[in-house]
């Protein structure tokens, strides 16, 4: 199994009445609550986080692209793995991802992603999320009956700017480019491997598994809230003769691990709560602009929920799948967070064993592990990034092991790569 | 409050429903905002002394087409080539919101083909010191009370008539606003 350490970057120093006196973390956030004098520190502090998970032994680091908001800082998620392709040397650098309708013209995106390729020895992961509707259809002023199109134009796009080796025209409908050709050009061949984020979509699942692509479920609803997504996605699979290899699918999960449970709540309770109380406090008005979600996907949610209701009216009401929002509600504090499974705490046998559970469960050999979340400071982070590869991940590391991972980067070999950094200590020697 | 009649035209390959009521000098209609899922009574008054022709736009209620419109120029000849179909060349037009924008915009690029325009409160006129509300960023709650002085006549032209479809029904309505939506930002 592959162990990810996945950092949001949250706004860490929201206040207290967050919730009751700001409408949104998102698109129309005030200025005021943003002091760069303490986001000088909380970049900081990420990157060192994130530097140290790749010396803790992670398989990957990982970051991802949000705008206008307090959940997530990092607009540019390709200058922070830039940064991290400089400071780590072996941990593979996964960006989840660009939105590539964003990117104008997309080949932006191959270009950049071939320079994080390059730099970073050929350790890069490509995320292409399309974004959620607060960051393309608000704070990008994207319309979202378009933005699939694009999304998939500009995908194409990049796909050919990678793999083509003479200079081509591109006539697209959105995009129109006389003379594709990038430089620099991506190590891996014939591409880095591509991830899409995603979520109970039926038509992205398709359109990943026919490009061999991997499919990550970044929810963070736990995994016992994701079960019915996970099954309608391997069930999708062998719809289409895709064996049930793993690693096909990553799933994101928050994470605290302590020397016990009781520590475990003592230490993480207050990340957490301001994690689902302030970092995903989204006014609902941003939250599904028409034309977002597909016709079929709207089809497939209204039949089943009329489905659901009619089913829930002969078994009563706790019978219900309960919706984003209502999931939302039940976060309200940390007995409601870790009774409903959203985020898995405890000691190292707790955790073990229900990272065990997940992986078995859901068949997810890519785990993207949330383990700094809302303000959790730098020390808790060290601590729980720690503890959990030293008593965590060996014993998650085996599972799956008869599975070949055909999604994950192929460096160059170590003797091929640049000593970094090169003139670090008194003399070049010093380097080596 | 009868019925009115309807018929079916084609804009670029895609049904458009067209509705016909009342006698005398032809007036049609374009809706705002989401369409016309039914029949309203202002449309009846009209029809007293006219024939109302009422064309539903690529993608409002009755009609699709919204998703190969990608410009502005795509929108207006759509417009133009519905409302010729429709029998409205060199009539009188009338629209809301976004229909009251097309009515104008239809005046300018081809005044030989409108008689007289009528406005009510057209869409798309845009002051970035005072932008207007966003109705595409609103809560569901909210938006019979915003665009409507009568929020409960709003609730009522939206309601799922007996009958209908529960799962189309709210798919048509929100692939209106999804296509009112597409007529102004690219």
């Amino acid at each position: 199994m592959k162990m990810l350490w996945f950092h949001l970057m949250p706004y860490t120093e929201l206040p207290d009445d967050f919730k009751e006196k700001h409408p949104s973390v998102w698109v129309d956030i005030h200025s005021s609550l943003f002091d760069p004098k303490r986001a000088h520190h909380m970049y900081n502090d990420f990157l060192d986080e994130l530097e140290y998970a790749a010396e803790c032994g992670y398989d990957a680091i990982c970051c991802n692209e949000h705008h206008s908001n307090g959940y997530g800082l990092m607009p540019s998620p390709n200058l922070i793995a830039t940064a991290l392709a400089r400071r780590t040397t072996d941990t593979a650098i996964c960006v989840m991802g660009n939105s590539l309708a964003l990117y104008n013209p997309p080949t932006r995106v191959a270009e950049e992603f071939a320079m994080i390729d390059c730099i970073s020895g050929g350790r890069l992961i490509a995320g292409f999320p399309v974004g959620t509707p607060m960051d393309t259809t608000y704070a990008y002023g994207q319309n979202p009956s378009m933005l699939r199109e694009r999304y998939n134009e500009a995908h194409d796009l990049v796909m050919r700017a990678w793999q083509e080796k003479d200079t081509f025209a591109f006539n697209g409908r959105f995009n129109q480019q006389r003379y594709v050709n990038i430089w620099p050009r991506p190590i891996q061949e014939p591409h880095p491997p591509i991830w899409i984020p995603g979520a109970g979509s039926v038509e992205t699942w398709r359109w990943a598994a026919e490009r061999d692509y991997v499919f990550c479920y970044l929810s963070y609803y736990g995994y016992k809230m994701a079960q019915t997504v996970m099954k309608g996605f391997w069930a999708e699979m062998d719809r289409l003769g895709k064996d049930r290899n793993p690693y096909r699918a990553g799933f994101a999960q928050v994470v605290g691990v302590a020397e016990s449970r009781q520590q475990a709540m003592d230490l993480y309770t207050e990340p957490a709560e301001y994690f689902y109380g302030r970092c995903l406090h989204v006014d609902p008005r941003f939250a599904s602009p028409p034309g977002y979600t597909t016709e079929a996907t709207q089809r497939v949610g209204l039949e089943s929920q009329v489905k659901m209701a009619a089913e829930a009216s002969k078994a009563g009401p706790s019978a219900q799948q309960p919706s984003a929002m209502k999931m939302q509600s039940l976060a309200r504090d940390m007995k409601g967070i870790v009774d409903n499974g959203y985020v898995i705490v405890g000691s190292p046998d707790d955790v073990t064993d229900q990272l065990m559970e997940l992986a078995k469960t859901l068949n997810v050999g890519q785990l993207m592990l949330l383990m700094q979340f809302g303000s959790m400071s730098k020390d808790v982070t060290k601590y729980n990034t720690r503890l959990f590869a030293e008593k965590v991940m060996p014993r998650l590391k085996p599972l799956f092991s008869e599975w070949e991972n055909k999604w994950w980067p192929k460096p160059l070999r170590v003797a091929e790569r640049a000593a970094l950094p090169a003139f670090a200590g008194s003399s070049p020697a010093a380097a080596e | 409050m009868s019925e009115p009649t309807t018929t079916t035209v084609d804009v670029n390959g895609h049904p458009c429903r067209v509705w016909t009521k009342g006698s005398g000098p032809k007036i049609g209609f374009l809706a705002g905002f989401g369409g016309l899922p039914r029949w309203i009574p202002f449309l009846d008054r009209l029809a007293e002394s006219r024939t109302v022709i009422v064309p539903s736009l690529p993608g409002f209620p009755g009609a699709t087409g919204h998703n190969i419109l990608d410009t502005h120029l795509d929108w207006l000849v759509a417009v133009r080539t519905l409302l010729t179909k429709a029998g409205l060349d060199g009539a009188d037009l009338a629209g809301s919101s976004v229909g009251g924008s097309f009515v104008a915009e239809i005046a300018a690029l081809w005044p030989q083909s409108v008689r007289r325009i009528a406005m009510i409160a057209p869409f798309g006129l845009f002051d970035e010191n005072n932008p207007a509300t966003d109705v595409w960023a609103q809560r569901a709650d909210d938006v019979p009370a915003l665009l409507c002085a009568k929020p409960e006549a709003y609730k009522e032209l939206k309601a799922i008539p007996a009958g209908a479809n529960s799962v189309e029904w709210p798919i048509e309505q929100t692939r209106a606003a999804e296509a009112a939506a597409r007529i102004f930002c690219r």
